[in-house]
């Protein structure tokens, strides 16, 4: 693991002089997320939790993981003397720890002395060899020291540090930058005075923004103890129902109903343990919407999880398409030269017995696995591309109404660096043109519609079709 | 945050939070694993630690899957503690190696659960989706 990620734990107790002080601080981490109590609840069987952890225990199988017994979540309370307590031990511990790590560099360089005469940087250096956990630790004290009285965890601190984020189903006023609901932006921008009126308010609801800015100050003072959220029967309520509720709270109402069920008991879950923690580091409720998305990214409805993502429903196709877009040019220039080769053989067949309908030479044209566009160049290499020129030319040899047609559609395909040309080499002319409409297309639409428009390997639906008698090929 | 593991356990491999590999040895003198070392494959989900890890012993040339009627010889387990029913979140990786330790120190039968060939032959589930019946309470 990366030696920048240092997690403060009770085993840096271990090599210190305060060893008993590790078991002090096992005994103020939560058993479930072996964190520090955040937010600390105790459960009817006197157990002790992080709040959130308890309730998500609780959401899964309904009993204390220590003792098994059944819990419920509503009988939870704060444990305030628990919360105080491991408050007080965080401010305290760098200091502490560093004091303890000194302490136990004495000793040890004590201890030295009395083998051989050493001056105090070869102390530390030997101390730190042979101690490497300690000598990692250190590091980390030292940079703490500056900060040593400060609490080690700063509540909130990313509390409007967070512009650029947006939850789901908001979005940002182009003027202000304020964020609302998505469906209010319109209306909003008929009134919005501009980004001075309300700048640097943390507004994140239609709500507040209506409000003045007195009535939003409010806001800021610490509020009265929010009221938990009560579980909702998610047996009696049908899918559309359950949506409107998502809605009501304020929190994303996309995905099937067992997702909204799940995001919906994830949200009460965030929500009533921000209930149980103390005025000073309560969450807004845009901070609240940050950590839901944070659990819709690795366990709800965005997770990545080991299942085919392709098969699913809202699966991203376009998005897919494009962050995969060098593979399929690869693919499709590879398959295009397969397709190449062998009618440079069957040419001659080919010519005879394909035989062109006019106001058709576009169509199989737009189809990607279109095996005509065997002859094209990949779109990244350009039309100055050499190709067998024969390859065009030989399905037109005596096919004069064929010829025509072609021609009519390359005057409407729109370039007009041909259009003024005589065509004194009609066939090879008729070569270039036909390479350059096909080549613009593709340049055009290089890659998206192969993924969505037609399965890769499946057969165009008009093959037979195509001028050059592409059913030799196939 | 395993630095100091218990007697006969050693953390292998924990570059992520997806596997873990641990190694396990019997301590005290059960002839049945003497001088072996076991190889114990933790795989966590997203979930963990609300949910079980899956937890296998690996098979390699130097780590055999140990000896017990309740360990399948494709080192799938049937432990209680690692089920859905069994498990809770205060476990962590140095407590369900414990228990894995203490489960074959107390074995005395060298042997393996009924319909061990049958098993590891037709199953294709993950240890998370198989529904064991407990029925030892001696282990």
């Amino acid at each position: 693991m990366d030696s920048s990620f240092e997690l403060p734990d009770s085993t840096d107790w271990i090599p210190t002089s305060l060893p008993a002080f590790g078991p002090l601080e096992a005994a103020l981490r939560c058993e479930v997320c072996k964190e520090f109590y955040n937010n600390p609840v105790i459960t009817s069987c006197n157990h002790t939790f992080c709040s959130i952890c308890i309730r998500r225990c609780i959401t899964a199988d309904g009993k204390c993981p220590s003792c098994k017994t059944g819990c419920s979540s509503d009988r939870l309370a704060p444990n305030i003397a628990v919360r105080e307590v491991v408050m007080r031990f965080q401010e305290a511990r760098p200091k502490a720890l560093k004091l303890a790590r000194a302490g136990k560099e004495e000793e040890s360089a004590k201890h030295d002395r009395k083998k051989r005469k050493l001056d105090d940087t070869d102390i530390e250096e030997d101390d730190a060899s042979r101690h490497t956990r300690s000598q990692q630790t250190r590091s980390r004290s030292q940079r703490n020291r500056g900060a040593a009285d400060a609490p080690v965890e700063v509540a909130d601190s990313d509390d409007g540090g967070d512009e650029d984020f947006v939850p789901e189903g908001m979005a940002k006023c182009p003027i202000c930058s304020r964020s609302m609901k998505a469906e209010l932006v319109y209306n909003h921008l008929d009134v919005c005075t501009g980004p001075d009126a309300s700048q640097g308010r943390n507004t994140r609801s239609k709500a507040k923004s209506a409000f003045p800015i007195a009535l939003q100050r409010r806001q800021r003072e610490p509020s009265p103890p929010p009221t938990r959220l009560s579980q909702l029967n998610y047996a009696m309520l049908k899918e559309g129902g359950l949506r409107k509720k998502l809605q009501e709270a304020g929190i994303p109402s996309w995905g099937s109903k067992d997702l909204m069920k799940r995001r919906h008991v994830e949200w009460l879950n965030i929500y009533n343990s921000n209930c149980d923690s103390d005025d000073s580091v309560r969450k807004n409720k845009r901070q609240l919407l940050r950590e839901l998305d944070e659990w819709e990214q690795t366990q709800g409805g965005k997770a990545d999880t080991k299942e085919s993502k392709i098969m699913k429903k809202d699966f991203d196709g376009e998005g897919y398409a494009k962050s995969h877009k060098t593979d399929f040019d690869d693919l499709i220039a590879r398959a295009r030269q397969k397709g190449a080769t062998p009618r440079v053989a069957d040419g001659e067949d080919a010519s005879k017995q394909g035989k062109p309908l006019d106001g058709q030479h576009s169509d199989p044209r737009d189809t990607p696995t279109n095996p005509d566009s065997g002859t094209d160049p990949p779109p990244n290499q350009g039309p100055s591309n050499t190709h067998p020129p024969h390859n065009t030319h030989n399905p037109y040899e005596n096919n004069e109404s064929a010829l025509a047609s072609i021609r009519a559609k390359v005057q409407e395909a729109n370039h007009p660096a041909f259009k003024g040309t005589t065509l004194s080499s009609e066939r090879s002319m008729e070569s270039v043109r036909q390479r350059s409409s096909d080549t613009s297309e593709s340049m055009q639409n290089p890659c998206g519609a192969p993924s969505r428009k037609v399965p890769m390997f499946a057969l165009p639906e008009e093959p037979l079709r195509d001028v050059e008698g592409s059913t030799a090929v196939q | 945050m395993h630095d100091k593991l218990p007697p006969g356990i050693t953390l292998i491999k924990a570059d992520d939070f997806q596997t873990w590999l641990m190694d396990i040895r019997v301590i005290d003198s059960n002839p049945i694993y003497q001088g072996e070392t076991y190889r114990l494959k933790f795989t966590f989900s997203p979930q963990y630690p609300i949910e079980a890890p899956e937890v296998t012993f690996q098979k390699t040339e130097t780590h055999p899957i140990p000896w017990h009627p309740h360990i399948y010889s494709n080192g799938i387990i049937c432990l209680d503690l690692l089920d859905r029913s069994g498990w809770s979140p205060v476990h962590n990786v140095e407590s369900v190696c414990v228990s894995l330790q203490s489960m074959l120190t107390s074995n005395t039968k060298k042997e393996r659960p009924a319909g061990d060939e049958n098993f590891v032959r037709y199953n294709t589930q993950r240890p998370r989706d198989i529904s064991f019946v407990f029925h030892d309470n001696q282990v």
